[in-house]
């Protein structure tokens, strides 16, 4: 009997014991996709929108607005804001000196700029190869838009590419074909070599691109057309590898630039506005000037509004829209408009005095580009520049502010968020005038300076009928070139002309450095600001080293020290 | 009912106060010898006293006392340390001998060590207890934060923020920040890792912290970081009512003492002439009258405008914002509880209120606790069962959550900010030349309706069998189910040029597992061997979901309006979910022979459903072994050591906690995310293809982390040598730990190059972390005979040093602790380094700029950085781990007195060599940092030409020395000694209250954070909480409780 009492009572311990499912761990993942679900046929252009998206998904940390690596690293701009601490990082950008790959060391922000940037562009470019990955293993009768939108993908990536190649020269080059892209290093392909990649998905896109899309926002032939032009003109002043300067000019790709443009010009598709007010004003988001543009969009069912975050922070002080000061025009460059008596620019003595709103004759453009004291914000003659009440550390940086990015607070296109103003008027990235001053450019390096003089002129006259919108109590004198003169005069006005026309769209400081000029126009721009802005004391550009970011310090950590670090940082 | 109550006790008192005694009568002498009953010896220093009456005496060297007492029916008390008290009727005795028994309560006292209890002297690994009753008198709003300098080796990061939360560091942190250092709570059996808020204090029983592996690895997989068992009370047999109750009041002075409007303007105006800037240029809020001297400045007069935005609505003022948004707050706390019970059964049953003020205006937590454990007897001796329960219901506000921005608010907003605009229509706020701070006032105001409720459920039902004599099986199944529920409403603001719009974000989540555990018990006695067996399983699921939902434009801004319903614009909602399982077995011998050598063996393995196949099992064995010397016959006779034994463990640990999702790779349809706020950029799909500007985009997918399908457990191999021991009968006790702590395979996330694209993130097994320390307790305790009382003091006191070293790691996450990647890195270091810059003072001068190596931004008054490479720049290769964060040394002392109805309470607790950042330096040092706020008095004392005996760099509109740079200038001293607790207690005499029906009345007058000693060197006005918007406060407590 006790026997099987214990018995019993063995079976009963081992049964507590023991107690349980076998098949009690294998728990299904929550809210979990897997790629394979993915990376379906059916699922492919929903890859194609996420790699859209990805141009943006910017913000005023890594804007595509080229505003803080563009304009503040030209002289154009002050970083503006609180002072120098607010976003530190800014602020190392307009001295240069104290840039550094770890910008994560830099407080009181800690903020990585240039990491964020550069996984911005590689998350861009890996969304882009995912779904070219797939497109490049569906069948047309799967995906009947294939290869159209393989041509957008390949646009897409060399969106990415260009802007991680101008910021950072050398970047690791990663296609849908790279097995093992930790592998990769920057410096596997030559300066040119990575041109060329990146001309090579414009090309290919050209191939199989409509001229139309019936959706806008999708990319077409004329803006493959386009962008390849630009990625020419910058691959044409072949830089050293090791110290940037310009070596050579390839004459042939500034041909090839020339016949892009063309065939740009020649679609009839693009005209400049009649008003140059009309590409900054959000009634005019789709005019004949904007040949490519990023979509923004605002009450869209995203928790803040996919609108253009990059000038969020560029705002007056002004209840009308909240803050916060940033990206604050220099008084050179406000100086720059002022034009003589046959209303051209003062090339060598623009910089004499400052612009004296009562005396001095200036280029109709200034009151388009640069908002200031007393004058009318955006054509709004009742809404008047309220001085240093606007501005938010008038001590440091003055009371200008860049205007071309901003909207009227009564702009249906805003949103209002938290203290933050976002637009959905469309973030132009390649303006009619623009390409019009490429191929000037590539003309003037030609020496066909002739044929570059009717394209400054008519941006010139266009210019001068920009005047309707303007109520200012301004001196307006705006004329036209009889001759460029020389090459080397000719270079000089064009390089001026970009200057104005597209004055704090961004691009000023990689013009520079295209051009090879970058260490001499800042030494210059920096020896007379420094008395007006002290802060500039500070400032000091290392030729062969600032006309490029270093590698970020985390992206070279992470490679395990495969990626070499830009010269001298 | 409650009055009468209260009336008759302070009728008590009063008579206690005023009752005249001493009567006189005939004495009558008694004389006697008293003995141990353990060997007979006689005891010297035994206390003697009549009870109820004032005489005493203690007894000789040999055990003699003598004594006289008024009566016959006089009672003698016989107390000493050590020994059970003994209370003997003189009658008609004249010699009374009397033997006591040893005072079995220290070494024989059961504890709970996970799945059993055992004898303390049976112990062989690290596990200290917390003493109930040297924390009883304190506020209860989160147990933890009174442990405190309690428990050697333990650690607890807290603030003075009413909600109570605390996070606990048993014996260091592995991988600090990037790992998980949280310890296990196991309360009542039910084990969870989050925190002990929602416990009422006044409910447990007991709380042992399981420190080494051979204690802790009975709860293997979870126990890495140390365990800490909580037992709740458990029914009395008879009928025992206690109400307890505290009233707590608070209080701490902000001594960071921003600027006032004229103060501010003449520190700006020093900044301006400093970089030689006309200071009438630099702001539209001031205009100066000055001599216009840069070499020799003096200002006259300043003048403000009318007013200072452009609107006309705000005029200069002088608002002193830190006045406006703190308070002496209040906190009580009571507690009822009713416990009765018979041969059969019994049962404990509590309810609990407390409700808790902070500094800043409005915070408040608030919290009702209902307990209920029973247990019953189905068939005595063989079949038992029981069930504990605790309900809670508590809630906050959202200004608890705001107040470290609210008190950074009070200093960033200048003071020439009006609270309201000149009609009272709207908040007053930044305007030009202002940073675009918000009002304090406004934030507190407007945060204080927006609450959350969280009801938790946490309890367990068991059932003990007991089949045959010596075997124990009991099964119990545990629940921990939590419910969240959050409304918070933005109304619209718009100070000054602020304009946020409203919203209101409702948000709802419900969490827990369940917990099913059977264990078996074996009692195997033959000769003087004695072995327990312990084997058991366990499983546990848990199971989370939540959602939220939020919309803007609400057509009133009242939160009485603001439902979701009522919302019109931007309707959003989200929500998520996750599930794990646990599954585990374990069994435990532990073994005695003789009294003398003891030893156990524990052996748990663990599987879990956050690992992959490969590697879902996890083992973690244990073993220690003990030696009680002091029972070897060469020590038996000691008079020196009562008590002396040897302790070795060895063990493996585990930590699971990581993303339930971690091993898969994951893809998700990402709309949108957020942008506002913050420093990431939308990393949604969306995107407007068909440029409409606005409505539904379409969208696509996002990789969101690459599945590694090879995690295994992160695992702490730990070696504890330690010994306790007792001397002069245990008067004075000890005992010393010293352990090595080996954390591998611990688990975080990778940081991988930008190239591997979206999604390439993963969670891996990375990393060997080493902790050491050294545990030293001690007690004492002695009986003096002061007047005829006894005067009983108890001495305690604990510290612990700790170690930190990591060891291994890989290069992407060694990054991630600073360092350059190459010769300086965190390797050997302690986890808590700091790699930055060394700052050496001010440049006094330009010759000494120009002396030393060349530095962006250098010139006279500014911090001069050290050239560590010595290569003539400071640049960020002079760089170099210059601090530790986490302390060297934790120590607590604590001291207890009786003496007849009163007790008596002193504790101090502190650290001693870590270094914390003091974030208020950036207001109080500079005005160029952050350059529309407002500043600190020391501003003041800036350095200048004529005033260079100072360490406040010299003022600047714009910081081109980058200053707030990691350095040493932002790091100071935080060893810190604080008295935390001064209490005296006084219990109501037995003749009053028993005439009430009371078995017990006591009350007690309570100061904690009285005083606080730091480094001279240290600005920091609290240096366990730098720069926090709740210091801990100093606070005083009233408190009774009766016991019916």
């Amino acid at each position: 009997m006790k026997r099987y009492i214990n018995k019993y009572i063995l079976i009963l311990t081992l049964l507590v014991l023991f107690a349980g499912c076998n098949d009690f761990l294998e728990v299904e993942p929550q809210a979990v996709l897997s790629e394979s679900q993915v990376t379906t046929p059916e699922n492919v252009d929903k890859l194609v929108i996420a790699a859209y998206s990805s141009m943006g998904n910017d913000h005023y940390v890594a804007p595509h607005l080229l505003w803080p690596t563009g304009n503040l690293r030209a002289g154009d701009a002050h970083k503006g804001g609180n002072g120098p601490a607010d976003i530190f990082g800014y602020h190392v950008l307009s001295v240069f000196k104290p840039i550094i790959a770890d910008m994560s060391s830099l407080p009181p922000d800690l903020l990585d700029l240039f990491n964020i940037r550069w996984s911005r562009d590689f998350i861009a470019i890996s969304r882009a190869n995912s779904a070219l990955k797939v497109l490049n293993s569906v069948s047309l009768e799967q995906v009947p838009l294939r290869d159209r939108r393989i041509g957008e993908m390949r646009f897409v990536r060399a969106f990415f590419y260009f802007d991680a190649k101008i910021h950072w020269k050398r970047v690791p080059f990663i296609d849908e074909f790279t097995e093992d892209p930790k592998i990769v290093s920057n410096v596997e392909l030559t300066d040119q070599e990575l041109w060329s990649k990146i001309a090579n998905d414009l090309e290919y896109a050209i191939g199989v691109l409509p001229e139309t899309q019936s959706e806008i926002g999708r990319i077409n032939k004329m803006q493959a057309i386009a962008f390849l032009a630009k990625v020419k003109l910058y691959q044409a002043y072949e830089q050293s590898e090791s110290n940037h300067s310009v070596t050579k000019i390839h004459q042939d790709m500034l041909e090839e630039v020339v016949s892009l443009c063309d065939q740009v010009i020649n679609s009839g598709k693009y005209s400049l506005v009649p008003d140059f007010a009309m590409n900054f004003l959000n009634e005019f988001e789709f005019n004949n000037e904007a040949i490519f543009a990023i979509q923004r969009s605002i009450n869209d069912g995203s928790p803040d509004g996919r609108g253009s975050w990059s000038g969020a922070l560029n705002y007056p002080q002004d209840a009308a829209w909240g803050c916060c000061g940033f990206h604050v025009p220099t008084q050179n460059f406000v100086n720059a408009f002022k034009t003589d008596a046959n209303g051209l620019p003062m090339f060598d003595t623009f910089n004499n005095s400052n612009y004296d709103v009562t005396s001095d004759a200036v280029d109709p453009r200034l009151d388009h580009t640069v908002s200031m004291e007393g004058k009318p914000f955006k054509y709004d003659p009742s809404f008047v520049h309220k001085g240093n009440a606007w501005a938010r550390n008038s001590g440091t940086y003055g009371n200008y502010f860049s205007m071309k990015e901003l909207d009227e607070p009564d702009c249906e296109c805003r949103s209002a968020n938290g203290p933050f103003t976002i637009s959905s008027r469309n973030t132009t990235i390649i303006r009619y005038a623009d390409l019009l001053l490429w191929k000037a450019e590539a003309l003037i390096e030609l020496n066909r300076v002739s044929e570059a003089l009717p394209i400054i002129n008519s941006i010139r006259a266009r210019a001068n009928n920009s005047k309707g919108r303007l109520s200012n109590a301004s001196i307006y004198n705006i004329g036209l070139y009889s001759s460029l003169g020389s090459q080397d005069e000719a270079r000089e006005k064009l390089r001026w002309e970009r200057r104005l026309e597209l004055g704090l769209e961004g691009w000023r400081f990689f013009d520079l450095v295209r051009w090879g000029v970058a260490k001499e126009t800042l030494d210059a721009y920096q020896a007379v600001e420094v008395t007006r802005t002290p802060y500039l004391i500070d400032y000091e550009f290392t030729a062969g080293k600032h006309e490029y970011m270093p590698i970020p310090q985390q992206q070279v950590i992470s490679s395990n020290f495969l990626y070499e670090q830009n010269p001298k940082y | 009912m409650k009055n009468k109550i209260i009336l008759k006790t302070l009728w008590g008192i009063l008579t206690l106060l005023f009752s005249a005694n001493g009567l006189l009568a005939q004495e009558i002498p008694v004389k006697g010898k008293i003995i141990s009953s353990d060997d007979n010896k006689p005891i010297p220093g035994v206390t003697v006293i009549i009870k109820g009456a004032k005489t005493g005496t203690t007894s000789d060297f040999d055990g003699n006392y003598s004594i006289n007492v008024l009566s016959s029916d006089a009672i003698l008390v016989f107390s000493s340390i050590g020994f059970v008290s003994k209370e003997i009727m003189v009658g008609d005795q004249k010699s009374i001998n009397i033997s006591l028994q040893t005072d079995v309560a220290a070494l024989e006292e059961v504890i709970v060590v996970g799945y059993d209890s055992k004898k303390i002297k049976d112990l062989t690994g690290a596990i200290e207890t917390v003493k109930m009753k040297n924390i009883k008198d304190l506020p209860g709003g989160n147990v933890m934060k009174n442990i405190q300098g309690r428990v050697a080796g333990v650690q607890v990061y807290t603030d003075g923020n009413p909600a109570n939360g605390a996070a606990v560091r048993i014996r260091g942190e592995g991988l600090g920040r990037l790992g998980n250092n949280d310890p296990l709570y196991v309360i009542d059996g039910v084990p969870t890792k989050s925190g002990m808020h929602e416990l009422n204090q006044n409910d447990i029983e007991s709380i042992q912290v399981l420190k080494d592996a051979s204690a802790a690895s009975i709860y293997g997989s979870r126990a890495a970081n140390g365990v800490i068992i909580v037992t709740t009370k458990k029914g009395s047999k008879k009928l025992k009512v206690s109400l307890k109750s505290s009233f707590s009041v608070e209080d701490f002075k902000y001594d960071v003492r921003p600027l006032n409007t004229e103060e501010r303007a003449t520190v700006v105006w020093r900044a301006a002439v400093n970089d030689g800037i006309d200071p009438n240029t630099v702001s539209s809020l001031y205009a100066y009258q000055w001599n216009g001297d840069f070499a020799n400045p003096e200002l006259g007069k300043i003048l403000f405008p009318e007013y200072i935005d452009g609107a006309r609505e705000m005029r200069p003022a002088n608002t002193n914002w830190f006045d406006l948004i703190t308070q002496q707050s209040m906190t009580h706390d009571h507690n009822l509880s009713v416990s009765n019970g018979n041969d059969s059964g019994s049962y404990y049953m509590s309810l609990g209120y407390y409700n808790q003020d902070g500094a800043i205006k409005y915070s408040n937590f608030e919290r009702y606790t209902f307990k209920l454990n029973s247990t019953y007897d189905v068939i005595k001796d063989v079949l038992t069962i029981g069930q504990n329960f605790t309900g809670t219901n508590q809630s906050a506000n959202k200004v608890n959550d705001q107040a470290q921005y609210a008190a950074g608010l009070a200093f960033e907003q200048q003071s020439i900010v009006p609270v309201r605009t000149e009609d009272g229509s709207d908040w007053g706020g930044p305007t030009g030349g202002i940073t675009n701070a918000d009002n304090p006032v406004r934030v507190i105001e407007d945060g204080k309706h927006s609450k959350y409720h969280f009801n938790r459920f946490l309890g367990n039902v068991f059932i003990e069998l007991k089949p045959i004599n010596k075997l124990k099986l009991r099964s119990s199944f545990g629940l921990d189910y939590n419910i969240f529920y959050w409304r918070d409403f933005r109304k619209a603001y718009s100070p000054g040029n602020l304009n946020v719009e409203d919203q209101l974000v409702n948000a709802f989540s419900r969490y827990g597992n369940y917990v099913w555990s059977n264990t078996a018990t074996y009692n195997l006695e033959k000769g003087n061997h004695q072995v327990t067996f312990l084997a058991g399983s366990e499983t546990i699921s848990y199971q989370t979901d939540e959602f939220s939902a939020s919309r803007r434009g609400f057509a009133s801004q009242s939160p009485d309006f603001a439902y979701l319903n009522q919302g019109t614009e931007s309707i959003q909602n989200g929500g998520s979910g996750s599930k794990w399982t646990l599954q585990s077995f374990f069994a435990k011998a532990d073994y005695n022979l003789m009294d003398k050598y003891l030893a156990s063996v524990t052996i748990r393995r663990d599987g879990s459903s956050r690992f992959g196949a490969n590697n879902r099992w996890g083992n973690f064995p244990a073993a220690s072994v003990g030696w009680r010397v002091s029972k070897e016959e060469f020590l038996k006779e000691s008079k020196l050591l009562s008590e002396l034994k040897f302790r070795g463990s060895w063990g493996l640990t585990g930590n699971q906690e990581i993303d339930p999702r971690a091993q898969y790779t994951i893809f998700e349809p990402r709309y949108a995310t957020q942008s506002m706020f913050t420093f990431n950029q939308d990393n949604g799909t969306a995107y407007d293809i068909n440029a409409n500007n606005s409505g539904q985009l379409p969208s696509g997918f996002a990789k969101a982390q690459t599945g590694n399908p090879d995690l295994k457990w992160e695992t702490s191999e730990t070696i504890d040598f330690g010994v306790d021991f007792g001397i002069f009968n245990n008067k004075l006790t000890g005992s010393v730990d010293y352990y090595i702590k080996e954390t591998r395979d611990i688990l975080t996330s990778t940081r991988p190059v930008a190239t591997e694209g979206e999604g390439a993130n993963r969670f891996v097994n990375a990393g060997t972390v080493e902790n050491r320390g050294l545990e030293v307790v001690l007690g004492f305790e002695h009986s003096f005979n002061i007047g005829n009382k006894s005067l009983d003091i108890n001495v305690s006191g604990n510290m612990a040093t700790l170690s930190n070293k990591v060891k291994e790691l890989p290069l992407h996450i060694q990054n991630q602790f600073g360092g350059n990647g190459d010769d300086q890195t965190i390797i050997g270091r302690n986890v808590n380094s700091v790699y930055g810059y060394v700052a050496d003072g001010l440049f006094q001068s330009q010759d000494e700029v120009d002396a030393h190596a060349i530095q962006s931004g250098a010139g006279p008054g500014r911090i001069r950085f050290k050239d560590l490479n010595e290569d003539g720049v400071v640049d960020d290769k002079d760089q170099k781990f210059f601090t530790v964060t986490s302390p060297d040394v934790l120590y607590g002392l604590n001291i207890d007195m009786a003496y007849g109805a009163f007790d008596f309470n002193v504790f101090f607790q502190g650290v001693y060599g870590s270094q914390a950042v003091n974030g208020w330096k950036l207001f109080t040092d500079f005005t160029s940092i952050n350059a529309g706020s407002n500043y600190g008095q020391r501003t003041l004392n800036a350095w200048t030409p004529q005033n260079t005996n100072t360490d406040v760099p010299a003022l600047t509109l714009a910081d081109n020395n980058n200053e707030w740079r990691v350095s040493n200038f932002r790091y100071e001293n935080q060893s810190y000694a604080k008295l935390r607790n001064v209490s005296i207690g006084y219990k109501l005499p037995e003749s009053i209250i028993s005439k009430l029906g009371l078995s017990e009345v006591r009350i007690n007058l309570a100061g904690q954070n009285l005083l606080t000693f730091k480094s001279k060197d240290t600005h920091m006005q609290d240096p366990e909480t730098p720069t926090a918007g709740f210091p801990i406060p100093r606070r005083l407590t009233l408190g009774l409780s009766c016991t019916f």
